[in-house]
This record gives structure tokens, C-alpha cells and sequence, in this order.
């Protein structure tokens, strides 16, 4: 059964979430199914990702452009800075 | 930084603990000459150290600054219980042991931040008590974590909201102590955005400070 993840981004005046499920988990990116009918913000790219294992995975992120499959989002680890 | 005379810590809080252990104790400096220092304990539980202590005794003083901590052995000369002080041979000067490569920067910004909670988030709303390029102080009301834990959190800064993720090192109680957070994941744009606004805060604060000296 697959890891389920949430999708962290900024909103308005909060954080905002989406629900999904992990795909595939690389070094460097990170797959993830969201919910049917999901979409994330236009002209976001910066997330993090939390996959829900014990203990949890936290991945800040941006996401990728180029997926054709559906509900289907790719995100790029960003670099360790501190 | 320089080695520092104890008389220019006087009115500050320092701490003292005895060779070879680990509790400190809170102590202010009444005053300090070339030969002595007088202290008064804190709270109850300097109190009872110092009365525990004998004359003679080698203690270690520490007094925190920003980016470290100055550091001196001393003497006990003796504990007067009836108007509890502590007297302390004069050590030469105190050593400065810079512990961080980053200075905490006392500023103030919203911010959210989120941790797991039974397979979701649960996000807290807060703000910094204090911010550098490595981690920050928070405090969150109501929000309780534990030492290890990690978080991802959105800190509204002038320039714009700022994600990244980090650990718990201090979890706080939930309600006056703060979080203490380590940063683990920042983005390089999004830490030369944070060391930016970190130096335009530590000049906004030397100017007020100056400001205030000559008014």
C-alpha cells in the first residue's frame, strides 16, 4: 500500500494542504498522486512534501513541470542550505 | 571577540556550576573589583548550590552572549547565608567561546508551522523571538512537540513567506519557553533572502540602539 503524503504550500494568510499518495520516492525528486479533480496554486513552485511513515518525511521542493499522466505531480528536492 | 573583565558583566545573569557537572545555576553579579566578584543566586535552586558550597571550592562562571558564551574559572571565598552572597575570587578575564557561526538576530515574524499528527498536519500559527541563518526561537501557544521532531515551517518575512524544514531542539512548553528550531532544508535563493533581511535587522537594531544612546 502506498505512503500517503500531504502537499504543503503557502496560502493567503496560512499554509494550505493537499492530500495524496506517494509514487515514487528518488534521491533527487519525488512522484505523488493527488486526490481527483486536485490542482495546486498557479505560479507556485515551492512546497514540502510530508510523507506519513513513522517518523514522518519531510522533502521542501519544486515542483516540475512535464507530467501527462493525470492528477500526477513531480517535485525537485531544493538544496541543503543551512 | 575579545576576552571581557567580569566588572563589565555587572547586573547580568550568569551561570555556575561546579567542576564536573552539568547543573547550572542562575546568579546576577552585584559587583566585581580587580580581586572579587559578588553575586546573589537567582531563584531557590542557586540558593541551595550556594549554600552547598565550601570556601575554597573552584566553580565555573558562564555569562551567554549572542554567539557564544564567556567563560572563567573562579574560587569560592565564601557564601554568606543571612544576606545571601556569594563571593568569588576574581578570575583575570573571561574567556569568549564563540559556539555558533551565526549571530541570533531578537526579530519578530508571523509564522506557521506544521508537524505530523496521526498520518496529517496539524499546522500552529506564531511568531520568532529570534532568527539566524541556522535556526530560530518560536513561540507557538499551544503547540507541543518533542526534541528530534521535525516541522516545516513558513515564516513571513518584509520580503515575502519563506518555507523550510527543520528539527526540533528544544520542544518549549507550549505556552512562555520557546521552540528552539534548526534548519535543515532551505532553499539557496530563499537563505541569501534570510541573511539579507537578518543584516538589515541587526543594522535597524544598532541604529535604534544608537538613537536611544544619544537621545
Amino acid at each position: 500500500m502506498a505512503d500517503r503524503v500531504t502537499v504543503v504550500h503557502d496560502g493567503d494568510r496560512s499554509a494550505a494542504t493537499v492530500e495524496g499518495e506517494l509514487v515514487e520516492l528518488a534521491t533527487a525528486t519525488v512522484r505523488v498522486r493527488l486526490g481527483d479533480q486536485t490542482e495546486l496554486p498557479h505560479g507556485r513552485q515551492r512546497y514540502v512534501v510530508v510523507v506519513h511513515r513513522d517518523p514522518p518525511v519531510f522533502i521542501l521542493a519544486d515542483r516540475i513541470d512535464g507530467e501527462t499522466e493525470p492528477q500526477m505531480f513531480r517535485f525537485a528536492r531544493v538544496a541543503k542550505g543551512a | 571577540m575579545a576576552d571581557r573583565e567580569l566588572r563589565s558583566f555587572v547586573g547580568r545573569s550568569v551561570v555556575l556550576y561546579a567542576a564536573g557537572t552539568t547543573e547550572r545555576y542562575s546568579f546576577v553579579i552585584d559587583a566585581a573589583t580587580p580581586t572579587v566578584t559578588v553575586l546573589h543566586p537567582d531563584d531557590v535552586d542557586a540558593r541551595r548550590f550556594a549554600a552547598k558550597l565550601q570556601d575554597g571550592v573552584k566553580v565555573t562562571l558562564g555569562a551567554p552572549v549572542s554567539d557564544g558564551i564567556f567563560m572563567a574559572d573562579a574560587q569560592v571565598e565564601h557564601w554568606s547565608p543571612t544576606v545571601r552572597v556569594l563571593t568569588l575570587s576574581n578570575p583575570p578575564s573571561m574567556q569568549h567561546i564563540q559556539r555558533r557561526a551565526v549571530f541570533r538576530v531578537p526579530v519578530s515574524y508571523r509564522l506557521n508551522i506544521g508537524v505530523q499528527r496521526d498520518d496529517h498536519m496539524v499546522f500552529s500559527a506564531g511568531e520568532t523571538l529570534d532568527l539566524s541563518e541556522c535556526g530560530m526561537a518560536v513561540m507557538a501557544k499551544g503547540l507541543r512537540v518533542d526534541p528530534g521532531e521535525s516541522a516545516m515551517v513558513s515564516v513571513q518575512l518584509n520580503s515575502g513567506p519563506l518555507m523550510m524544514v527543520g528539527h526540533v531542539i528544544v520542544p518549549g512548553d507550549g505556552a512562555y519557553q520557546p521552540i528552539r528550531m534548526h534548519i535543515d532544508q532551505i532553499a539557496s535563493s530563499d537563505f541569501a533572502q534570510l541573511a539579507s533581511e537578518l543584516r538589515q535587522a541587526e543594522v535597524r537594531r544598532v541604529r535604534t540602539g544608537v538613537a536611544a544612546s544619544r537621545g
